[in-house]
């Protein structure tokens, strides 16, 4: 009887010892430059099971005691990496993958990352990808972005970026979990975004996990590199618009490292003097500059600091001199952006690992315009800025096999600065100063929380539910929002993956583009009493397959977003001198997207690319314009589409062609003039004469806003880039690579803008109407080194 | 009252089309058609036919191959009116945008009293006209600045930043020669409204007082934005707004509206006899 009892108590101590089960985890990163890698996948034996790391490299896995299991790591542009574990106490297993590509098992790794990619409308880019499609030279991210499906650039000339209906203060860009709140140069030619200093790029548009809100239509989450910390490397390039540098390389090895990379226009350096040449009394001067710094110090294993920096500025000035008047004057513009992230990286346990960071950013635009005469002189100046400070913890804590948390919360100061125009005058007379308009200055504070649980119960169900808290304190007013974010994903095996999701957002600031100081100003003003914040619904189902054996993907997506509490800058009307710039705007607008969007997607071999289309409509309404009925939005494109395709003929030579075609973009013209009454202008016979007249002036007609669609745009880049490898007798190469590129390459004339005018501007002649066009053809050069 | 017809173009034609076959009635009230003659250019009017402050009349329109056209407004009545005006030389600093100069512009300060019908809701509007002036440099460099005889002009320099005209969302930006508000800003039954008029001569002006119609006012109003937007070019953050329309089955304005005149010295205060 003992015998047996211990017999079955051994048993059962045996059969309990093997359910036990242990957590490895861990930092993946690339063996050569000692790089966290962000979303690696880490499966463990044949079954499929596996998960992938954080934006911090990390990862947490459960296996059983008594195997010896297999691990297979993997991440695309890299060799895999499979190890075999015998279970024992906590292990820590650091993982260091070779760059490189593995030709088989694509499948696996391609489905693990459909998988992996937990909400619809959302897209990973590679820099590989982005350095394949030069765009007037430049390797830009949004330009790259604006070749997705659902994601418009606007009109030429014009900074902004659309996505699926929305306004591009609804995008929030995150530099290293920072928000960045100007993100162009040159009037949306290139963005500010240098590539050579990013690592990951993970682009929202549908679905948004519950750790990102504040805006309404898409998250754009940037990684910086942290910096090579086993060898000194870099880069140096100059095109026909810019120059940069970027050098990283350890300060201490594998423990401490830098990256610094600066970039500036040097158009400049000869456009003020051609200018002067040319006009003799006038000049204009334009030029950009963007500088990240970064600094990585690993303390030990299990903590890290990072410190990461960015600031740049665009600068246009107009100069006049007349010496026979003795008269000079001059107006200078500059806008820009800094932002600094001092963050604390923690690897608390082997399931949890957490983040902690202290941040800065700011917006400001100002001018200065002067005058001086023999006699007296003036000056104008103006400044809008936007600030935002504060601290933040984000935690990923991989509960169980199969039940991932991510929690975390903080708070943030935010100033709001729309400016006021501030002029002094000195005459011969004596000095006057003058303070127009009032100093709307607000602050606010925004605290958040976050919690998304990912639980998979069975293998082909992968569930994602989260929901984000946010008081917004303004102006004695809260704005509380509470903001479920559900997504699903079905795992149909051969035959596809299935993914819906829902997501609610708030958005507390807004951003109003004000025309009145002679150059276009964005202004961010906070939600007041009056105005609240903007909300929007999402409902997308996203259908995925990949397909002959991984090299080609297939997405499709449906999605539905209602957008509310809206704002429109009332026409012609001031922000900035303004009592109460409420009265100033119109409110409670709102918008309706809807549309399907396809991607099929060629991913390994030589030639690479994708095919984007996408239906949509896109929608607005005000009470106060278009007598409060529905009016397209100003960018809605019916169709889009986008060929991209990238052919590498050997390592040297590799071609990139992109050829976009959408429906035209809506416009506000009239189609009929009559005569009206008006009020007198100016000259008026007698006192008594009566001040309504008819006769000298017409009133235009429109039969709605944004009633009519311009022409269809389309337009073919090519970009070429030579490369030649270089080794030195010291063992290290380096890389030559001329870039050369066409943007528009057969002149095609898009327009941006129709207009009535008399033809050859003689009011002889009849009225025609007229295209205002976009870029022509325009070649572009690059040459770039890489050591 | 004068009915001016024509028919809207496409915006390439260069051609008014005039209408001179249409058939147009006033109604007062309910009652009492009249029927306006056309004079010729599209004009129709009637000599013998005065509106009446506090009527409502509704016009029709027929012209052959369209749908009738039709329109409602009455001319104000009520008590509000102007007590007294002040007048007073001033200085204004103002900044020329993009140049940085601020010269200082001389000014009439007018303070404008008005006695407010609670009654009522008014709707209002003040310009100013005076004569044009001429300017001649002498030799020695000296500005020398004359009126000139029997020439009246309505000031581009006109302003106010009294919250009752700014609360009607004008920008002063825009140049105009009204001002309007009305009295849902007023607070008491004597309220002041203040304006500023560039005057470089001290010589008499005058001050036209409006009662608007609801229609007449959003017309007006209307007008000054949709002036100012309708030639937006791609450059231009705003788009272009349309302009107020009170009539069935086409565009236009039919509207009422009174004003009365008063002559102002610099530096003055004038009492208005009831």
């Amino acid at each position: 009887m003992k015998k047996t009892l211990f017999i079955f108590l051994i048993t059962c101590v045996l059969f309990a010892r093997s359910q036990e089960k242990f957590i490895i985890s861990g930092l993946v990163k690339d063996k050569t430059t000692g790089e966290p890698l962000i979303g690696a996948n880490i499966s463990v034996g044949d079954l499929g099971k596996g998960t992938s790391t954080n934006e911090h490299g990390f990862y947490s896995i459960e296996i059983q005691n008594n195997t010896q299991t297999n691990i297979t790591v993997s991440y695309i542009g890299y060799k895999h990496y499979k190890t075999n574990v015998k279970a024992g106490p906590i292990i820590r297993l650091d993982i260091f993958l070779e760059p490189g590509v593995e030709m088989d098992e694509i499948s696996i790794t391609a489905n693990k990352s459909f998988v992996q990619k937990d909400v619809p409308g959302m897209t990973e880019l590679s820099i590989k990808q982005i350095k394949l499609i030069p765009i007037l030279g430049e390797h830009d991210l949004i330009k790259t972005l604006q070749l997705l499906p659902g994601v418009q650039g606007g009109s030429e000339g014009r900074n902004g970026m659309y996505v699926r209906g929305g306004s591009p203060d609804q995008n929030l860009f995150l530099l290293d979990g920072t928000p960045l709140y100007y993100v162009n140069h040159l009037g949306g030619f290139v963005s500010t975004f240098n590539t050579d200093v990013l690592k990951n790029i993970q682009f929202y548009k549908g679905g948004f996990p519950a750790r990102y809100g504040g805006r309404l239509s898409s998250i754009i989450d940037l990684r910086l590199k942290d910096g090579d910390n086993k060898k000194f490397s870099g880069s140096y390039g100059i095109g026909l618009i810019s120059g940069d540098i970027t050098l990283e390389g350890p300060i201490k090895s594998e423990k401490t490292s830098f990256l610094v990379s600066a970039r500036r226009v040097w158009a400049d350096v000869l456009l003020r003097p051609l200018t002067k040449m040319t006009f003799q009394q006038s000049s204009m001067g334009y030029n950009f500059y963007d500088l990240y710094g970064k600094l990585s110090h690993e303390i030990n294993p299990y903590n890290r600091i990072y410190f990461s920096f960015y600031g740049g500025d665009d600068h246009l000035g107009y100069f006049y001199n007349v010496p026979a008047e003795k008269s000079k004057s001059y107006a200078k513009y500059i806008w820009g952006n800094i932002l600094s992230t001092v963050r604390w990286n923690r690897i608390k346990n082997p399931k949890l690992n957490s983040d902690y960071t202290l941040f800065y950013t700011r917006y400001r635009y100002k001018n200065n315009i002067y005058y001086k005469s023999e006699d007296d002189f003036g000056q104008n100046l103006y400044t809008t800025s936007v600030h935002e400070g504060g601290l933040k913890t984000d935690n990923s804590f991989y509960l169980a096999e199969k039940v991932k948390i991510r929690f975390g919360g903080g708070l943030s100061g935010n100033w709001f600065i729309p400016g006021q125009i501030s002029s002094n005058y000195n005459n011969v007379v004596g000095i006057s100063d003058t303070i127009i308009g009032n100093n709307n200055n607000t602050s606010a504070l925004n605290i958040f929380a976050y919690s998304e649980a990912d639980y998979s119960p069975v293998n082909w169900l992968n569930l994602n539910v989260g929901v984000r808290i946010a008081d917004f304190l303004v102006e004695n007013e809260h704005y509380f929002s509470i903001e479920p974010r559900v997504f699903s994903i079905v795992n149909f095996g051969n035959y596809g993956i299935l993914k819906l999701g829902f997501s609610q957002m708030t958005q507390p600031e807004h951003m109003l583009t004000y025309s009145g100081s002679s150059f276009p100003a964005d202004i961010w003003l906070p939600s007041t009493s009056t105005i609240p914040p903007g909300t929007s619904n999402q409902f997308s189902i996203e259908y995925a397959k990949i397909l002959n054996k991984g090299k080609y993907e297939l997405v499709v997506e449906l999605y539905s977003k209602t957008m509310k509490n809206l704002l429109e800058v009332k026409a012609g009307v001031p922000l900035v001198h303004a009592q109460n710039w409420e009265n100033n705007v119109e409110t409670n607008g709102k918008g309706y997207s809807r549309g399907i969007e396809f991607l099929f997607q060629k991913n390994s071999g030589s030639t690479t690319g994708w095919i984007g289309y996408s239906l949509s409509k896109a929608e607005r309404v005000f009470q106060n314009i278009n007598n409060g009925k529905p009016y397209p939005f100003k960018y809605d494109r019916r169709h889009d589409l986008q060929f991209v395709v990238n052919h590498s003929f050997n390592e040297n030579v590799d071609l990139s062609a992109t050829w976009v075609y959408g429906t035209g973009y809506p416009i506000t013209l009239n189609n009929g003039i009559y005569e009206a009454y008006h009020p007198v202008e100016e000259n008026i016979f007698s006192p008594e004469s009566s001040f309504f007249i008819i006769g000298d002036e017409q009133a235009y007609l429109y039969p709605g806003k944004n009633w009519l669609k311009m022409r269809d745009y389309h337009r073919l880049d090519l970009g070429v880039n030579f490369r030649k490898q270089r080794k030195k007798a010291s063992g290290k190469t380096s890389e030559r690579i001329w870039t050369i590129g066409v943007y528009n390459l057969y002149n095609r004339q898009n327009a941006v803008f129709y207009y009535y005018a008399h033809e050859n501007d003689q009011k002889s002649k009849p009225i025609r109407l007229y295209q205002q066009s976009g870029f022509p053809i325009l070649p572009s050069i690059k040459y770039s080194v890489r050591f | 009252m004068v009915v001016n017809i024509s028919l809207s173009k496409s915006p390439t034609d260069s051609i008014n089309y005039i209408v001179t076959n249409a058939k147009v009635f006033v109604y007062e009230n309910i009652n009492a058609k009249s029927e306006l003659p056309h004079l010729g250019k599209g004009k129709y009017s009637l000599q013998t036919f005065k509106p009446q402050a506090g009527i409502t009349y509704h016009l029709q329109v027929e012209i052959p191959g369209y749908e009738t056209v039709i329109a409602s407004s009455s001319i104000p009545n009520g008590n509000t009116k102007v007590v007294s005006i002040e007048s007073k030389s001033g200085y204004n600093n103002a900044p020329v945008h993009g140049t940085g100069d601020t010269p200082q512009i001389p000014v009439e300060n007018i303070k404008l009293n008005v006695f407010d019908d609670k009654a009522i809701d008014d709707f209002m509007g003040i310009s100013v006209i005076q004569k044009q002036v001429n300017y001649f440099y002498k030799p020695d460099g000296e500005l020398e600045i004359t009126e000139v005889p029997d020439k009246y002009i309505l000031s581009w320099y006109f302003g106010s930043t009294d919250i009752k005209i700014i609360s009607e969302g004008i920008p002063d930006d825009i140049e105009k020669s009204i001002q309007l508000f009305r009295d849902v800003a007023f607070g008491g039954q004597n309220e002041e409204v203040a304006f500023y008029v560039k005057k470089e001569i001290k010589s008499a002006y005058w001050i036209r007082f409006f009662k608007f119609s609801p229609e007449a006012f959003s017309y007006t109003k209307s007008w000054i934005l949709h002036d100012y937007t309708k030639d937006y070019d791609f450059w231009e953050i705003y788009e272009p707004l349309p302009l107020y329309s009170n009539i069935t089955n086409g565009h236009g304005i039919f509207a009422g509206y009174y004003s009365r005149l008063y002559n102002v010295f610099p530096d003055s205060v004038i009492t208005i006899n009831p």
